[in-house]
């Protein structure tokens, strides 16, 4: 965990978290040089938070840090030092939990519009083959 | 101006118009085109002019409110695209610009007693708004959009109606970029026309300035208490005024009415257009991100409130499409960028909001689904499949949530017999009719002539004033029913 991570509140890492394991399976951008600009990333994610009117803003924050709450008491330690495997497993567990899929939907539509700000693309790269109706 | 060198001045004007865009640019024009006295303020900023245009997430942070999203609060949440920038949505739309259909301004002469503004009043407005902004047929081609003509060549093999749309455009570079601004291009949104029409002849536009009251004493608007953004600090001015135009959207504007206190029946209730959005891998190449939006519309259904039109594509938008099916679902289709398009279908639907001023300086929505929406949903989900089928897709990842991707109409049906209005990713970026005109003071809130009921000195023209949905793209309505508020008050 970095100086800059360490300073982060429990909701910010926990919105941290989310995001990141929203990105951990894909493979549709540059993952050679992430850790440059995944701080540049959750920033985006946590500057559109705060602009939201308050009265989603306080409530997201208070979830987000009884989310994190109960990321430490389910994984002993704080979100944003999680490996990208816990980070997942975690997530995966708080789909379950009342209102989280509302949240993460947020978190990860902000994810997305940004992500190829921060990070170089990939598909032009892809080739241009016939599509298979492949399993999915 | 400095906001610091504003704080605390009070500014006057005999016309203030608030929000810029659409309907705000057009009656900032028109004013000042009579030789009134004009000021514009407009929450905004000016949309940046040396912008890498590919930085869709920062120009979306620039140009739109909340970053883009808005929730239109509910089972399902309705996220919804504001504007929030000089030249308002024009700034940020598709430049698509339709003529109100006749069986709208049928339904609101016959089931909301709206007279005036029928076919033939408006034709000449619309003339004029079609010359003002360039309006051309946006043709097919062969070497760009060919998500379009894959989707035109599909309707033609099932026997249904589908057309070529007008767009705002001088010159379109088909980069794909509309929902930013697009700077490559020749889009005519508000700033390259009615903004600088108004500027000429004498108005002002004082951008990062939001109104957050008016302030009135019986029954007439005297002056607005606002706050100017900059870099570092926010000052408040005053602003009086002899007229006073709202346009701030369709949200904002019965917002402020209701915080103001002049009015309760404003944002009482709130239109909208659901847009359900579908992505499709055809066999063959698309390169769709060499094209725009909507340069094809299926019209087989208008009527009864669908129409299906291709859209922007982006990486961005593309993933931002797919997510709720999954990171394997994004990882494929990316696999396949080059074979994928994005097709919005957008409905005419029953369901509606409300705006709630009652917790601060900004207002939260409600919409209530309605169920009745349910079969108008579903046909619309069979109709866009059976089209981009027929369009020669292999593979479509349908707007029901983490329900994969599907192959032939059979897989369809069995993801419909299940499906509950929860599993709906909907999205809007089409409000409008919240605070509708009529005939009667009980079940309108502005009069025929753009004025509120209870307040003389106060127009409405944007697009709160439509009586409903049209089941169409909004702009050139408003723009319309702007040059008819306009005219009407210019002429007394
Ligand atoms: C992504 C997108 C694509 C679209 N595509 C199309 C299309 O192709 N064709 C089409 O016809 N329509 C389209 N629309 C819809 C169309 O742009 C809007 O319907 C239209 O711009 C609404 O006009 P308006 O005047 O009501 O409000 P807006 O154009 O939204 O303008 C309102 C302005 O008021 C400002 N404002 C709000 N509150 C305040 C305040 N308190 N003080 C000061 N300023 C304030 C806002 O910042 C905003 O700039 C699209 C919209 C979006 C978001």
């Amino acid at each position: 965990m970095t100086d800059e991570t360490r300073k982060l509140a429990i909701w910010e890492q926990m919105v941290g978290a989310i995001a990141f394991a929203n990105l951990d399976g894909l493979e549709c951008y540059d993952r050679s040089q992430t850790e440059s600009w995944r701080p540049a990333l959750r920033g985006y994610v946590l500057a559109a938070l705060e602009t939201l009117p308050w009265q989603f803003r306080k409530p997201l924050k208070l979830y987000s840090t009884v989310l994190g709450i109960a990321s430490i008491v389910l994984t002993g330690r704080r979100p944003a030092s999680l490996s990208p495997s816990e980070r997942m497993r975690l997530v995966r567990k708080l789909r379950l939990v009342p209102a989280f899929g509302t949240l993460e939907k947020l978190v990860r539509a902000m994810v997305m519009l940004s992500l190829f700000d921060v990070a170089p693309r990939l598909h032009a790269q892809a080739e241009r083959q016939e599509v298979k109706t492949s399993e999915v | 101006m400095a906001p610091e060198m504003l704080s605390g001045q009070s500014l006057r004007c005999e016309y203030l118009v608030v929000g810029s865009g659409a309907g705000g640019s057009v009656a900032a024009a028109l004013l000042a085109e009579a030789g009134r006295d004009v000021l514009m303020v407009e929450e905004g900023n000016w949309p940046p002019e040396n912008s890498n245009p590919s930085n869709i997430g920062e120009l979306t942070a620039l140009l739109y409110r909340n970053r883009g999203v808005f929730p239109l609060l509910g089972s399902p949440t309705i996220p919804l695209g504001e504007a929030r920038c000089v030249g308002g949505g024009t700034a940020i739309n598709g430049a698509l610009l339709w003529r109100t259909p006749p069986s709208i301004l049928d339904e609101w002469r016959t089931v909301n007693g709206l007279t005036g503004y029928g076919e033939d009043s408006l034709a000449k407005h619309f003339d004029t708004v079609e010359s003002d902004l360039h309006v051309t047929r946006h043709e097919l081609e062969e070497d760009a959009n060919l998500d379009s003509l894959y989707l035109f060549r599909g309707t033609g093999e099932l026997g249904w109606k589908a057309s070529t749309v007008p767009r705002a455009v001088t010159h379109c570079a088909n980069v794909s970029l509309c929902p930013v601004g697009c700077p490559p291009c020749g889009k005519q949104d508000t700033t390259k026309n009615y903004i600088p029409r108004a500027l000429r002849n004498g108005a002002g536009l004082l951008a990062n300035c939001r109104v957050r009251k008016i302030v009135h004493t019986n029954g007439v608007a005297r002056k607005v208490i606002a706050e100017v953004a900059g870099p570092e600090s926010t000052s408040a001015i005053e602003i009086e005024f002899d007229h006073l135009v709202l346009a701030c959207g369709a949200i904002q504007t019965p917002h402020l009415l209701r915080r103001s206190k002049i009015s309760s029946t404003a944002g009482r209730k709130l239109e909208f257009h659901m847009n359900l959005k579908t992505v499709a891998l055809f066999r063959q190449p698309v390169y769709a991100e060499r094209g725009t939006i909507f340069t094809v519309q299926v019209q087989e259904f208008r009527r009864r409130g669908i129409v299906i039109m291709p859209s922007c594509l982006q990486p961005h938008y593309l993933v931002t499409t797919v997510a709720h099916h999954g990171t394997d679902a994004i990882n494929h289709v990316f696999s396949h960028y080059d074979h994928a398009a994005v097709y919005v279908t957008m409905l005419r639907q029953k369901t509606q909001g409300r705006v709630v001023s009652a917790f601060g300086e900004q207002p939260i929505v409600w919409q209530r689904f309605d169920r009745r929406d349910m079969d108008l949903i579903l046909e619309a989900l069979r109709r866009t499949t059976e089209v981009l089928f027929a369009s020669g897709a292999v593979e479509l990842f349908l707007p029901i949530g983490g329900s994969g991707r599907i192959t032939s109409p059979g897989d369809l049906e069995e993801k419909l017999s299940s499906l509950t209005p929860k599993q709906l990713e909907i999205l809007t970026v089409h409000i409008m009719a919240s605070c509708p005109m009529g005939p009667s003071a009980e079940d309108s809130v502005v009069r025929p002539d753009g004025r509120l009921w209870n307040m003389k000195n106060v127009f409405l023209a944007d697009a709160s004033i439509l009586p409903s949905n049209i089941g169409e793209s909004p702009q050139g309505t408003i723009m319309a029913f702007a040059h008819e508020v306009i005219g009407r008050h210019l002429a007394d």
